[in-house]
């Protein structure tokens, strides 16, 4: 049954490839560079960031009292109604994190439809479950630093669900809201998680990448530059605005929704804090638990590659070729005419068949397709084409 | 697709492109771009190079209508920037359906099979 669900979607998404190729040729096609839309954001996102960061003062001093005064919501007051393109800046910044949740979400349907998500993929999988956590983290606390009304309620509605969290809960709220109630040095710590993890996602992206051997993370320009347009015309069709200034007197109880980042506050709104905590921990643990093998290793068997001793030349074309690093040249047993012979290293293979297409000499077969039987389907095709 | 339409395409992208990017001025001046709004050095060159500028009399209309759109969605103050924003969208856009046209004929598939020895 489970197995039945990706299958049916697989053959879907290559049809709609299919016809997306036909019109825009593979080369623009944007269902190959799935995984590289969110990286191209992630830069959008950093650069943004950088200008919006000059202007920003993180403190709440005496938000309360005048819009005269100077703090986080007069300084982002000031970025977007005085400062030159400023709106425009801050309206990128906005909307490049929400799209890129989209193409996060798109990015992972997809690695998970053309089941390329388990065996030696699956540190992939749960490193991007871990990264999209985080986006979601960053996002968040990118709505406390305008410190609006809705700042104030998000706040209050996070310190309170920390709290809630046996044993450690007191500690998180205490480290969230740098000390034990909201003050100056609260807008400083968003400010410092804000920016600190969203450079801390480099390093969850070279654990992402570290095992493949050629990942695609740069959209041609023509597709980097459709993804800064339709960012541009959100920034005219939609201005970002802020709520009235936070007043931490007050007790606010209702305020406008981003469901791209602030969807768990909308659960937490409608749900117990323990039933909140369980479904969103749950839920993690549940997504990074999708590639266990055992869920589906009768319905999707993969057989690793296997080296035909007598015929491999130890040109190494396999190993260059293969895209999770499962082929290692090693030295050749004495006696033989080469100086190397490649591998295969089971646990890595993904049964691709990419090192079968490399090889001129017949030399790596997969046991359950062999060589001769690739070559003639891909002739059978490109005949009947 | 045949390369008359990609040729097609990538011209209409390009004039499209160009058309848009003319506009930006009109929009970076606060959506009001008559002669005197102009900067010092464009007026200069007007005058003194009989360099022809374009007419944007004819987008007032525009003017009006976006701004009122902006005061509808919240926004406060300095509209031009946000036309200048659609603007550029509008031109990358442009721009990008000329480049992928120029590119697509590089891209189509082909199928080679290897040779074995």
């Amino acid at each position: 049954m489970y197995s039945s669900i990706p299958k049916g979607m697989t053959d879907l998404t290559l049809a709609i490839e299919k016809a997306v190729n036909a019109v825009l040729t593979n080369k623009y096609n944007p269902f190959y560079y799935h995984g590289a839309l969110p990286q191209f954001y992630l830069w959008v996102l950093f650069l943004s960031g950088l200008l919006l960061f000059a202007y920003y003062i993180p403190t709440i001093d005496n938000a309360y009292f005048s819009e005269n005064l100077v703090n986080a919501w007069t300084s982002v007051d000031y970025i977007t109604d005085t400062l030159p393109y400023g709106a425009v800046v801050r309206a990128i910044h906005r909307y490049a994190g929400d799209a890129m949740v989209i193409t996060i979400v798109l990015h992972a349907l997809r690695v998970w439809i053309t089941d390329r998500y388990r065996q030696y993929r699956w540190f992939q999988w749960v490193s991007g479950i871990v990264l999209f956590l985080m986006v979601m983290f960053i996002g968040q606390t990118g709505y406390y630093l305008v410190w609006d009304e809705r700042s104030l309620i998000l706040t209050r509605m996070t310190s309170t669900a920390l709290e809630a969290i046996p044993f450690i809960g007191p500690g998180l709220k205490t480290w969230f809201l740098n000390g034990g109630a909201i003050t100056n040095l609260t807008l400083s710590n968003f400010l410092f998680i804000h920016i600190g993890f969203s450079f801390s996602l480099l390093f969850g992206l070279w654990l992402h990448y570290v095992r493949m051997t050629r990942p695609v993370i740069t959209p041609p320009p023509a597709i980097n530059y459709m993804l800064v347009a339709v960012l541009l015309v959100f920034v005219f069709l939609v201005p970002v605005t802020s709520g009235k200034m936070a007043d931490i007197n007050t007790q606010p109880t209702s305020f406008e929704i981003d469901w791209f980042f602030l969807w768990p506050y909308y659960l937490l709104a409608h749900v117990d804090i323990t039933t909140y905590w369980v479904l969103i921990i749950g839920g993690s643990v549940a997504l990074c638990l999708i590639p266990l093998p055992s869920l589906y290793k009768a319905a999707h068997p993969v057989e690793p590659a296997e080296v035909v001793l007598n015929k491999c030349t130890g040109c190494s074309m396999c190993a260059a070729d293969c895209p999770y690093q499962a082929i290692e040249m090693v030295p050749a047993p004495s006696g033989s005419r080469f100086k190397k012979l490649a591998t295969v290293k089971a646990y890595r293979c993904s049964g691709c068949g990419v090192c079968v297409g490399a090889c001129a000499f017949d030399a790596i077969d997969l046991p359950n397709l062999l060589d001769t039987d690739v070559t003639a389907k891909i002739k059978a095709l490109a005949e009947a084409q | 697709m045949g390369k008359g339409i990609n040729s097609i395409l990538a011209i209409v992208g390009g004039v499209l492109c160009v058309l848009i990017t003319l506009a930006m001025p009109w929009a970076e001046l606060g959506m009001d771009a008559s002669f005197q709004n102009w900067p010092e050095w464009l007026k200069w060159l007007s005058i003194n190079l009989n360099v022809p500028l374009p007419d944007y009399a004819h987008m007032s209309n525009y003017a009006s209508e976006w701004t009122a759109h902006l005061k509808k969605a919240g926004a406060e103050s300095r509209y031009g920037d946000y036309a200048y924003a659609l603007l550029m969208g509008l031109a990358m856009f442009a721009s990008a359906i000329g480049i992928a046209a120029v590119g697509r004929e590089e891209g189509e598939e082909k199928t080679v099979l290897p040779v074995k020895k």
